[in-house]
């Protein structure tokens, strides 16, 4: 329940078994013990009965309060776990990135590293190549053709 | 007093409700470059001759292809790892 995050965790506490003491305490005093006391002081037999009431009445809630509270601090405790599960993903995922990122950014230098060799390659035997080769332009438009792989949609 | 009654169960009830305060999202890539999409490929110059302009636009393009292909095989390997890693929280 979100109005039991407003009061501290040891107040409630303290609270919840108060409450139940005061609860066990008071029907073990109202229905055993004050019935003989009532021999010694009669002005008390009055409030006999209402003092049972109240004192199961506490009781009750007491048991009820306490069996709360311990459904509150287990969810509470359910709640961090799942939290920490949560951060922990987190963490991990920043790695995963970071690593990636790293490695991607290394295979890239090496493919446009060899890129440039291979080109240079071409530069350094480009009288050889060309000595003996004319390209016809029909060559070269059909390369170009493949290289804009087909009508733009 | 019926204000007074309404508003007090109105609290009550209020309180019996338990939101979940944890909220699990999957991760962004942090590269700009994985969202980039591949660029067009080179073209020759049309009046070139020369074997070697076309050798050069063709290794060019080879490249390109190179890098578009590691681009997607990261964002396969990307989205496995960061899947694998959010599957591990226990819902």
């Amino acid at each position: 329940m979100w109005l039991l995050h407003l009061l501290p965790d040891a107040f409630l506490e303290w609270i919840v078994n108060a409450i139940l003491v005061l609860g066990i305490v008071s029907t073990f005093v109202s229905f055993v013990v004050l019935n003989r006391i009532l021999r010694y002081f009669p002005a008390l037999a009055a409030y006999y009965r209402i003092a049972q009431v109240i004192s199961a009445v506490t009781l009750i809630a007491g048991i009820y309060f306490k069996g709360g509270y311990s459904t509150e601090m287990m969810w509470r405790e359910r709640v961090a776990e799942a939290q920490r599960q949560v951060d922990a993903a987190n963490q991990r995922a920043n790695k995963i990135n970071q690593d990636l990122d790293a490695e991607r950014k290394k295979k890239q230098k090496t493919r446009t590293e060899y890129a440039i060799t291979v080109q240079e390659r071409i530069v350094e035997k480009e009288k050889l190549i060309n000595a003996d080769c004319r390209v016809n332009p029909e060559a070269v438009q059909i390369i170009n053709d493949a290289a804009r792989g087909g009508p733009k949609k | 007093m019926n204000s007074l009654l309404a508003v007090a169960m109105a609290l009550t009830l209020a309180g019996c409700s338990t939101p979940v305060p944890i909220k699990q999202k999957f991760p962004e890539p942090t590269s700009t470059e994985l969202l980039q999409s591949c660029p067009d490929l080179r073209q020759a110059q049309v009046d070139t001759e020369k074997l070697t302009d076309l050798m050069s636009v063709v290794a060019d393009n080879y490249k390109e292809y190179h890098l578009c292909r590691d681009r997607v095989n990261d964002w396969i390997e990307w989205y496995r790892k960061q899947k694998e890693n959010f599957e591990t929280v226990k819902q």
